[in-house]
Order: structure tokens, then C-alpha cells, then sequence
């Protein structure tokens, strides 16, 4: 029951992209609605469910964009599974866990992205990064910061 | 002991499923361009666009919006170059009247613009931008195609000063177009013209066109005046209260012509003189 809401949740998020996203954009910086979700999924619940959230939630959107399928699909296993380990077995404790973790994700997931992008277009990986990769992090992360910031969210 | 034994499978069971999660990933990245692929693709985008449709009045409410903002600044736009045009074509209309005019009057007739009323209301007086460098002199007849202005009062170099007919010290011999009864214009209040010393019994109609009888030697003859507009006639008065409309706007005066002199008459660059 609670994988079937929590798959309702990340659908619904993903059509919401799909419809808002242009609207959302500023800029050339578009922020991802399914990455707080995922780093929700690993901090709430562990680095399981935060892989599985990140990597169903990533093949989800690759199948709706036209660039190489799997690419946010690893970069979602990647985050999902880091948060989660990090947050329980990290040396470390943060005082805004969610925050840093939400920024840290965003900027880890648009490197990969844009790597293969840069791969695909021939342009330089670095100018692309800083000009659309780290602002849509930024964007991701101001907007991510919102759900967490909400009565909604629930520390473990 | 046995806390410790269950967090070590935990622990691999995590590390597991995260490289078979990597593993898969892999997979679509090196071999996802078949075409079982694109046909789940597309089913898949074709899901996604179904259920996505409710969402997409927002973004319908702003594409809505910003057309509405934008179409709204055209019509100003449109409106206001509109308007412009609109004056524009009255001017052209004024304007060509005004060169109709001036090559069939029998008068030499320079053009002016009114500049300014600077009596009390609107048509008392009037301002022109031409003066004594262009030839104007007092006591100059002014007119519209229409009709009789006024005359000029002040002359400076480059501005004269008119006075209307409307004014209480204003007076012109008038004669009756069709019937040549003559009387004299005078200005009573607001738009209130009589022509004063019309006999009883003599024959004025309301239509009649009042013109200028040429004494005085101000104003020469036959320049259109006024309009007989209403008729009050008692059978013991002596005079018939014969009441005008001036046939130029005095109102919205915006180009007029200074009737110039003959050349004799002309005193060269006589300024700041007044009428007597």
C-alpha cells in the first residue's frame, strides 16, 4: 500500500513536470519536481527505497525525453542510494540534512546529465554545467526546499 | 551479536539492489536504441499526455493570460495611432478648405494658426503666430472659410492679437444676402448674436446669409458672416429682433487667414501698435 502511493505521488509529480515545466523555466534553468521526491524516499526511508525511487523515477523521465534512455535513471540510482547511505551511516550530521543533501543530489545529478548531453552535442561539458546544469540544481533546490520546509515532510 | 549479524544483510541487501539498480541503468544506456524501446516509449508518452491533460489548463491560463495582456497593448496602440490619424485627416480636411478657399477669395489672404486664447473664455480672443514680419497690420479682417473672425487689435513682430466678434465692443455693418436689409452685429451673451436696426416689416427669414457691407472700411464687403437663426418680431416695435449664429466655429478655431492690405496701405514692420 505504501509503495502504490508512493508511486502515485511520483506519477502525479512527473505530469506535473510534463505540464508546468514550461512555465517553470527561467532562463535556460528548468528544476526537476522528482528529484526532492527521490532524496525524500532515501532520507525517510533508507538507501533501498531511496535506489528504487531514483531509479524507476529516472527511467520514468527518460522515457518521456529524447535523450539516451538511462541516463537519469543512473543518475537517480546514484543520488537516491547516496542520500540514503549518507544520512544513516555518514560520519557525519548535518544541522539542514535535507538541504544540503537536496543541493548536493541536484548539482551530482545534472553533472551526469549534462555529461552525456555534452557527449550528444559535441559542446563543452563545463560551459553547458554552469549555464543550465548548476542553475537548474539551484532552481531544484529552492523548490525542493518548499516541500521540506512544509508540515508534510516527516524527519526519520 | 544478532543486531549486528542483521544490520551486515541489511547492509548488503542495499548494496545489492543498488547494483542491479546501476547494473540496469547500464544496460539502457549502452543498449537502450532498439526498437522495443521506442514502442515503450511512446506508449508510455502517450500515457503520460493522457493523464497529464487535467494539468494542462495551467499553463493554458497562462498562454491566455499574457495574450490577453498583450492584445490589450495593441488595441492602446491601435487606439492611439488611431486617434492620431483621425486628427490627421481633419487637419487635411481643414487644410485643403482653407487652399480651396484661398484661391477663389478674391482677397490676398495669408494663413495663420491660433497659438493661444488669452481673453477670459474661449473665442473672446485669440493669439495667431504671424505678425508685423509677415505684413500683418490692425484692424486686419480675420476669417475661416466659413466666415468672419474678427479683426487683428495688437500687432507684434511675430504675433498679432484678434478680436472676435464675440465682444461687447465689437460691431459690423451686415447686409441680408438675398434681400440686402442691412443692420449692424452685435454680440449680446454666450451664443447670442443680433443684428441691430432691422425695420419691422422688412423681409429676413431665418436661413439667411449675413455678409459684411464693406463700410467702416475695416472689413470689405461679402465676406460671410452669420446666420439668421430665430426671429422675434412685435408688430409695435419699431425693430425687429433678428437674432444670429456666426457661421465660423469661434469655439475650435485652429486655422483662420489674416486678410492682408493692399500694399498702399501696408505700414512696414509697425509692432506693438494698438487699435484705436
Amino acid at each position: 500500500m505504501i509503495w502504490l502511493s508512493r508511486i502515485i505521488g511520483a506519477f502525479l509529480l512527473l505530469l506535473i513536470q510534463c505540464s508546468l515545466g514550461g512555465i517553470l523555466t527561467i532562463g535556460g534553468a528548468r528544476p526537476d519536481l522528482l528529484l526532492p521526491f527521490i532524496i525524500y524516499q532515501g532520507l525517510r526511508y533508507g538507501p533501498i527505497a531511496g535506489t528504487i525511487s531514483g531509479t524507476l523515477c529516472g527511467l520514468a523521465f527518460d522515457l518521456l525525453e529524447t535523450g539516451p534512455t538511462g541516463v537519469r535513471m543512473l543518475a537517480g540510482t546514484l543520488v537516491g542510494f547516496g542520500v540514503g547511505k549518507l544520512w544513516r551511516e555518514g560520519p557525519f550530521r548535518l544541522h539542514w540534512p535535507w538541504g544540503t543533501m537536496l543541493l548536493g543530489g541536484a548539482l551530482l545529478q545534472q553533472a551526469i546529465i549534462f555529461y552525456f548531453r555534452s557527449r550528444e552535442v559535441t559542446l563543452p561539458f563545463g560551459e553547458l554545467y554552469l549555464r543550465y546544469g548548476a542553475t537548474s540544481a539551484v532552481y531544484t533546490t529552492a523548490l525542493g526546499i518548499i516541500w521540506f520546509l512544509s508540515p508534510l515532510y516527516r524527519p526519520r | 551479536m544478532m543486531r549486528a549479524h542483521t544490520r551486515r544483510l541489511a547492509s548488503g541487501a542495499e548494496w545489492i539492489v543498488f547494483a542491479i539498480a546501476i547494473g540496469v541503468s547500464l544496460i539502457f544506456l549502452l543498449f537502450g536504441r532498439g526498437m522495443a524501446l521506442k514502442m515503450a516509449r511512446q506508449e508510455w508518452r502517450d500515457l503520460a499526455g493522457f493523464c497529464a491533460r487535467p494539468f494542462r489548463f495551467v499553463p493554458q491560463v497562462f498562454t491566455l493570460w499574457r495574450d490577453n495582456r498583450m492584445l490589450r497593448e495593441q488595441a492602446m496602440e491601435l487606439a492611439a495611432e488611431n486617434s492620431l490619424l483621425r486628427e490627421v485627416a481633419l487637419e487635411n480636411e481643414r487644410l485643403r478648405g482653407m487652399l480651396d478657399f484661398r484661391q477663389v477669395a478674391p482677397w490676398a489672404l495669408t494663413p495663420a494658426e491660433v497659438i493661444g486664447h488669452p481673453g477670459p473664455g474661449i473665442g473672446g480672443s485669440v493669439v495667431l503666430n504671424i505678425g508685423a514680419r509677415k505684413g500683418v497690420v490692425v484692424n486686419a479682417a480675420v476669417m475661416t472659410p466659413r466666415g468672419l473672425v474678427g479683426k487683428v487689435v495688437e500687432v507684434g513682430p511675430y504675433t498679432c492679437l484678434v478680436q472676435t466678434i464675440q465682444g461687447k465692443t465689437f460691431g459690423v455693418s451686415l447686409i441680408i444676402e438675398r434681400t440686402r436689409v442691412q443692420g449692424i452685429l452685435k454680440w449680446l451673451e454666450g451664443d447670442l448674436w443680433i443684428l441691430d436696426g432691422v425695420p419691422t416689416g422688412t423681409d429676413v427669414r431665418i436661413g439667411d446669409v449675413a455678409m459684411t457691407t464693406g463700410q467702416g472700411g475695416v472689413f470689405p464687403a461679402g465676406i460671410r458672416t452669420a446666420l439668421v437663426s430665430e426671429l422675434l418680431e412685435e408688430s409695435a416695435e419699431q425693430f425687429k429682433d433678428v437674432r444670429l449664429r456666426p457661421l465660423a466655429d469661434l469655439q475650435a478655431l485652429e486655422e483662420v487667414f489674416v486678410l492682408m492690405p493692399e500694399p498702399e496701405e501696408r505700414e512696414p514692420h509697425r509692432t506693438g501698435s494698438r487699435a484705436r
